[in-house]
């Protein structure tokens, strides 16, 4: 006589099937008693009683357990198998969803029969079908992330007011970064994941921050990009505050960026009011806003990106935040920089990120005059013609009138290359500024792109040439290789800065000298 | 709170593919969708997206494709059109496909009306016919404005025999004239004085036969029938073999019961042996009643008739009434008997395409393998036809199953949102009749629904929901 | 295949994930990320399950022709879906109903004829079961050992289960239910389903705030048994101490309670047996001893049917 078990994981099979198949095992010849039971702590006691089960056995509650007590070792074997394979024959199955792969899907209803539980759609079709694709997502159950713009400002108010009746997202449109769950999506930068939540309601904005936040050793839980309009008063910041309550509850994160230009001061109010019921630290980045500190302890008002980056950065290691301008770094890069004939003395901006742009403008306001740009700015002059720089002038490279059938500045460099050249040989130009933004989605090697520009532009006057300043806004992770982009930038005669706000100090301290 | 964070990002991809890149380097779930502007213009894509979805409307199509589910056509009978179909006008000529006027008909259409007119004796050739149509003497209407279908010209006058299917789940009725055979015949235009003999004999002969048969054998139902044709290798559209056969065998036993004259049972038995596609004509009828079960339910989203007339294709919709959507009846791609070729077919026609409305013919494709041999392609392909449509169907009608599919049931219930929506038109399986009236069929072939019918419904189906520019 | 939910008994949301857990004919289990048990069940029989999504499918449906063990399940925008699978569920539709709790929703606190209560209780010893706790008060002699020890126990733990409650002594209480949790064969095992019908009989005639204290510990005790019994019966338990059980019982139980009409009190113990899988006999079993808690007679028949048994069975 010898019992034996065998423990069958995973399987639900209905009573009558469990007492047919003990009674079939237990009709067989040689076997004196078997049971096909669920292995809870009361069954096993039980079978102890009864004398059936004589070992322990690491069987659980909702495992089935088969125990036989047989003549001899192979009956027991060959019954405890037999009794398995009953147990586990399943009825014919008519796959009929298999082959629902083959079929590359059409539309996002017929995606959704493959991957059932998607909870996010990427849309970037044309502007005047985004909304159509977005409406689509929501009813669907989807969150979406618009990449088009133009999309209607009505629109926006439709899509975002649905969204959060219904407890979806909608980031856009007009946003072209985010990372959600660490995942790049768009145009977007490879961060390393960690404990500071982004917000933005602009795409460069965004880039800039995580970038910041990744190169000095900090990570991102989530980039949260909103879309340009977010925060005007017609929308009332909707998603910037489903984004803040969201990231109030998510254990994975310690500290929260807010970046965006100044909305409506209604907006701002009610943006900064959801901010301190968090209970967590939170920089708020409003570019060129006078918002004076707030008296709530946890809220820490910065003027720049890269002091956003900075803040965030001491906050989530609980260090306190000391914002200097790292005036080393600057000096050392200032020393490099070239002397140049007097008569030089204009800024020329090349802007493919647009939020560099504004941020330079609110970094120069009062500093340079005449100052203007292609780019609207309370103060400050908007060009004549974008296409002709005059004094000191800052240029918003992605702005329609440069990319109406072209691609996006940062995906196609000729229309900066010529404007480069076309700087560099104006004699009166002293610096040109120049940003570089990696990640996926822009060039696969802008560095490369810009050599042939920046070899003519040196070439063209060998005694006398404008200083070039750049900074790249890009990750160790990117796929475009950061070091060799910045060492190519800097045989190329290139100034080097760490971000937007070093680059733009730079170029002021330079002016400065040749007063 | 929103399911975007802390369970695993999964994401649909819609419009630059690229974007994909990022997500899978790191190893997220993504799905590319091929993308392509719904109905080819923004402001069908709008409407379509108010409509994705929509619970008011899902409702509506749930209740619209039960009452389909649960039709019961049966043959109950048949009769001479102004007897059996209420209201029908004395001097009317019903004809297949949406409405149209004379002088647009194609020819195959106005060489069988000019016969229906000599069958008629309102007139006594063609000249006069023609002189009776342009005075306005005869009225034309759409087979299925008096609840009929025809293949083909689909001609229905008020003397011809047509059978009465019953629908006894609701107790509506739908009709459809009886086949006359393959050939020169008048659904293809011919009206030779031996084709109007033939109408004769049907009208005379054939249908009083019939008739009585009938009587005998009480009411058939007709959906276990077709059911068993598609396990035989029919899809009740182009290939009608199997069920015509199981037809006969119905009637022969209650014809010799009947105890008709022999020589008269002898001439029917012949004649319907002799025609593959006796069956056709119920199979199309069958698919009206339930179609009709289907239609008229507020906000419904379902395509309930599929038609053409040789110059139009039409479309109705459950939800939008009586409208016809209506684009240029398409022209079809097949194979061509010796002798003939794309020059010479005619542009889409006949009501036969209802079936494919109701789940069968080409959209029970796998289960007819062979008819591959008539329409072009492979085998293959025609499984692959039945599972594309799975993707533009509400649900699927476990009465109907399909063997090669391990008894799948058949996508039903084209869904007017899903087609704009994937791009995928309906397929049809057909025959191609000769653009000249009377030289007959000259191939088959596979055509597709025109998407423009659609657009222009999902459009007014959007309005009936009023949208202003609520989501 | 699109199916329209009919009812729906819980909080209707329009967003979760999680795997089929078991499947059976017209049912199939989802368990839930977050750790709930909901159950599909194509039915037109309106049984209103606790925690059931149920639609109305055609006739020979059979769910393990469609799904099996582990398949993903992802409801969006208010539609079920089931991974490879054409199988998809419109969960808007469905009305969605409010189940009738047991306590406090009758309007009579005792039985009012024992005769009702007799009726059912020769019916259930004459059922010719033979697994589970019945066989402590049939007619079929248990075989195995193993069923020899069940009944040892269930004649044990039920007379100690049926004056406990009735004295309001949770220590007893707790330690005879503990003893019935998991015990027994079945998918649910006998021991839980038995413990089911007890606290719906139990719930049905206790009406003041003392009585029911007890009730309400043992339902408390019985919804933290994960770990003790199979996972999909533990959600049963929790369902049935929180009120919520199927209808055809709740409709035995009011049946019981105000009629004595013999064949319509059989009839629905029909229903009940014919429900589940084998669960029936054991449910009733229970529901009857919940319903004799504060009756003593009615518990002396009870404990003197199990006490003749105990006298035939030869303990090994």
């Amino acid at each position: 006589m010898i019992s034996g078990t065998r423990i069958i994981a995973d399987l639900y099979r209905d009573s009558v099937s469990l007492m047919r198949i003990s009674a079939i095992t237990s009709a067989l010849p040689g076997v004196i008693e078997a049971s096909c039971i669920m292995a809870t702590p009361a069954n096993l006691e039980l079978l102890k009683e009864s004398g059936l089960l004589v070992t322990e056995t690491a069987a659980k509650p909702s495992e089935v357990l088969i125990i036989i007590k047989a003549d001899n070792e192979s009956t027991l074997n060959n019954s405890l198998a037999s009794t398995e394979a009953e147990l586990r024959k399943q009825p014919k199955h008519t796959a009929n969803g298999s082959h629902y792969e083959i079929e590359p899907p059409n539309s996002q209803e017929m995606a959704l029969k493959s991957l059932i539980s998607a909870n996010l759609a990427l849309i970037s079709t044309p502007g005047h079908y985004a909304t159509a694709e977005a409406i689509k997502a929501l009813h669907l159950g989807l969150n979406v992330m618009i990449f088009s713009d133009n999309v209607t400002i009505e629109d926006e108010i439709e899509l975002k007011k649905y969204a959060k009746n219904n407890s979806l997202m909608v980031l856009g449109p007009d946003c072209g970064t985010a990372v959600i769950d660490g995942v790049p999506l768009g145009f977007s930068n490879v961060v390393r994941k960690g404990n500071i939540g982004v917000i933005a309601a602009s795409g460069t904005g965004l880039q800039q921050v995580i970038c910041l936040i990744d190169s000095n050793g900090g990570g991102v839980s989530q980039a949260i990009g909103t879309g340009g309009r977010d925060l005007d008063a017609r929308i009332g910041g909707i998603t910037m505050m489903q984004g803040i309550n969201a990231l109030a509850s998510d254990p994975e994160t310690k500290v929260i960026v807010l970046v965006s230009k100044p909305p409506s001061p209604e907006v701002a109010d009610a943006v900064i009011k959801l901010a301190c019921t968090t209970g967590k630290p939170i920089v708020v980045c409003l570019l060129n806003s006078n918002i004076s500190q707030s008296t709530n302890k946890n809220i820490h008002h910065v003027k720049t990106l890269e002091d956003a980056a900075t803040a965030a950065l001491s906050l989530s290691r609980c260090e306190s935040i000391s914002i200097n301008k790292s005036s080393s770094s600057l000096e050392s890069l200032l020393t490099e920089a070239p002397e140049i004939e007097n008569n030089r003395k204009y800024l020329r901006a090349l802007y493919s990120g647009g939020t560099f742009c504004y941020e330079a403008l609110t970094l120069l306001k009062k500093d340079l005059s005449p100052l203007s740009s292609n780019m609207s700015f309370p103060e400050i002059d908007v060009i004549t013609d974008p296409w002709e720089s005059l004094a000191h002038t800052l240029i918003d490279l992605g702005d329609d009138v440069f990319t109406r059938g072209r691609p996006h500045p940062m995906i196609d460099h000729r229309l900066r290359n010529e404007r480069l050249i076309k700087e560099a040989s104006d004699p009166e130009t002293a610096v040109i500024l120049i940003d570089v933004v990696l990640g996926y989605g822009a060039h696969s090697d802008p560095a490369a792109a810009m050599t042939p520009a920046l070899t003519e532009a040196r070439s063209i006057n060998s005694k006398s040439m404008p200083i070039i300043v750049g900074f790249i806004c890009g990750t160790e992770a990117d796929p475009q290789n950061i070091g060799k982009q910045k060492s190519a930038l800097i045989d190329n005669g290139v100034l080097v800065a760490s971000c937007n706000a070093e680059a733009v100090r730079l170029a002021s301290k330079i002016l400065e000298k040749l007063k | 709170m929103s399911n975007l964070f802390g369970s695993d990002l999964e994401i649909i991809n819609v419009g630059i593919s690229e974007f994909t890149e990022s997500i899978i380097e790191k190893g997220a779930k993504v799905l590319n969708v091929a993308w392509s502007p719904p109905g080819g213009n923004a402001e069908v894509a709008r409407s379509l997206s108010y409509l994705v979805n929509r619970p008011e409307v899902e409702k509506a199509n749930t209740t619209a494709f039960a009452q389909y589910l649960s039709s019961k056509p049966c043959l109950v009978g048949l009769g001479p059109a102004k007897e059996v179909i209420p209201d029908l006008p004395e001097r009317v000529i019903l004809h297949a496909g949406p409405p149209i006027l004379w002088e647009n008909m194609c020819e195959p259409v106005k060489g069988a009306i000019i016969g229906a007119c000599i069958f008629e004796k309102w007139a006594e050739n063609y000249k006069t016919a023609e002189w009776l149509i342009n005075s306005g003497e005869i009225s034309f209407a759409p087979c299925h404005h008096y609840n009929a279908v025809g293949p083909m010209a689909g001609i229905i006058s008020p003397s011809m025999p047509v059978w009465i299917i019953e629908d006894s789940a609701r107790k509506t009725r739908a009709y459809s004239n009886l086949n006359e055979g393959l050939g020169k015949v008048l659904r293809f235009g011919a009206n030779a004085p031996d084709v109007i003999e033939h109408l004769h004999w049907m009208q005379n002969v054939l249908a009083p036969a019939l008739k009585v048969t009938l009587e005998r054998l009480g009411p058939i139902e007709l959906k276990p029938l077709m059911a068993m044709a598609l396990h035989m290798g029919d899809e009740i559209h182009n290939r009608n073999a199997a069920a015509s056969a199981l037809f006969i065998k119905h009637l022969i036993p209650a014809a010799l019961d009947a105890k008709l004259d022999n020589s008269v049972l002898s001439e029917i038995v012949k004649f319907i042996n002799s025609n593959d596609h006796f069956f056709l004509n119920l199979s199309m009828s069958a698919c009206k009643a339930m179609m009709d079960a289907a239609h008229g339910v507020p906000g419904s989203s379902l395509v309930t008739a599929m038609a053409r007339n040789g110059v139009d294709f039409g479309i109705r919709v459950s939800g939008l009434g009586d409208k016809w959507y209506t684009s240029p009846a398409p022209l079809i791609n097949g194979l061509f008997f010796p002798g003939y070729s794309a020059e010479d077919a005619n542009p889409d026609l006949g009501d036969s395409c209802i079936t494919e409305t109701a789940g069968i013919g080409a959209f029970a494709m796998a289960a007819s393998p062979a008819i591959v041999q008539f329409v072009g392609g492979s085998a293959s392909d025609a499984i692959a036809s039945t599972r594309q449509m799975e993707h533009i169907t509400f649900s699927k009608n476990d009465a109907f199953t399909l063997p090669q599919l391990d008894f799948d049931a058949t996508p039903a219930g084209i869904d007017i949102r899903k087609v704009i929506d994937t791009g995928i038109a309906p397929i049809i399986n057909t025959g191609i009749a000769h653009r000249e009236a009377g030289v007959g069929q000259i191939g088959a072939g596979i055509t597709r629904a025109p998407i423009e019918c659609f657009s222009q419904a999902i459009i007014e189906l959007s309005e009936f929901f009023n949208m202003s520019n609520e989501i | 295949m699109r199916f329209a939910a009919s009812e729906i008994s819980r909080k209707t949301i329009n967003s979760f994930t999680g795997k089929v857990h078991s499947v059976f004919r017209s049912t199939v289990n989802l368990m839930l990320n977050d750790g709930e048990l909901i159950t599909l069940h194509a039915s037109n029989d309106k049984q209103q399950l606790p925690g059931a999504i149920s639609f109305s499918a055609p006739l020979g449906f059979d769910f393990s022709h469609h799904v099996k063990h582990g398949t993903n399940i992802c409801c969006r925008g208010g539609i079920l879906r089931l991974s490879e699978s054409d199988l998809t569920f419109d969960l808007r539709l469905a009305q969605n109903i409010k189940l009738e709790k047991n306590y406090y929703s009758s309007v009579n606190t005792n039985i009012k004829n024992d005769e009702s209560w007799q009726i059912a209780w020769n019916f259930l010893i004459n059922n010719r079961g033979s697994a589970g706790l019945i066989l402590a008060i049939n007619k079929i002699e248990p075989v195995t050992p193993f069923d020899v020890a069940l009944v040892s126990r269930a004649q044990e733990c039920i007379p100690l289960l049926l004056s406990s409650v009735r004295k309001n002594n949770i220590v007893i209480t707790k330690k005879a239910a503990s003893r019935l949790v998991g015990a027994g064969p079945g998918l649910t095992p006998s021991g839980d389903d038995f413990l089911v019908g007890f606290l719906t009989g139990a719930q049905h005639t206790f009406q003041n705030k003392e009585q029911i204290k007890c009730i309400n510990f043992l339902g408390s005790y019985l919804s933290k048994q994960v770990g003790n019994s199979v996972d999909i019966s533990c959600a049963y338990l929790k369902h049935a101490a929180s009120g919520y059980t199927i209808k055809s019982l709740k409709d035995l139980t009011k049946l019981i309670i105000n009629d004595t009409y013999r064949t319509k009190i059989i009839n629905s113990i029909n229903i009940v047996l014919r429900f589940g899988h084998s669960s029936g006999s054991d449910t009733v079993f229970g529901l009857l001893c919940g319903l004799a808690v504060k009756k003593p007679l009615l518990s002396n028949i009870i404990i003197d049917t199990l006490n003749n048994k105990a006298a035939k069975v030869k303990y090994i």
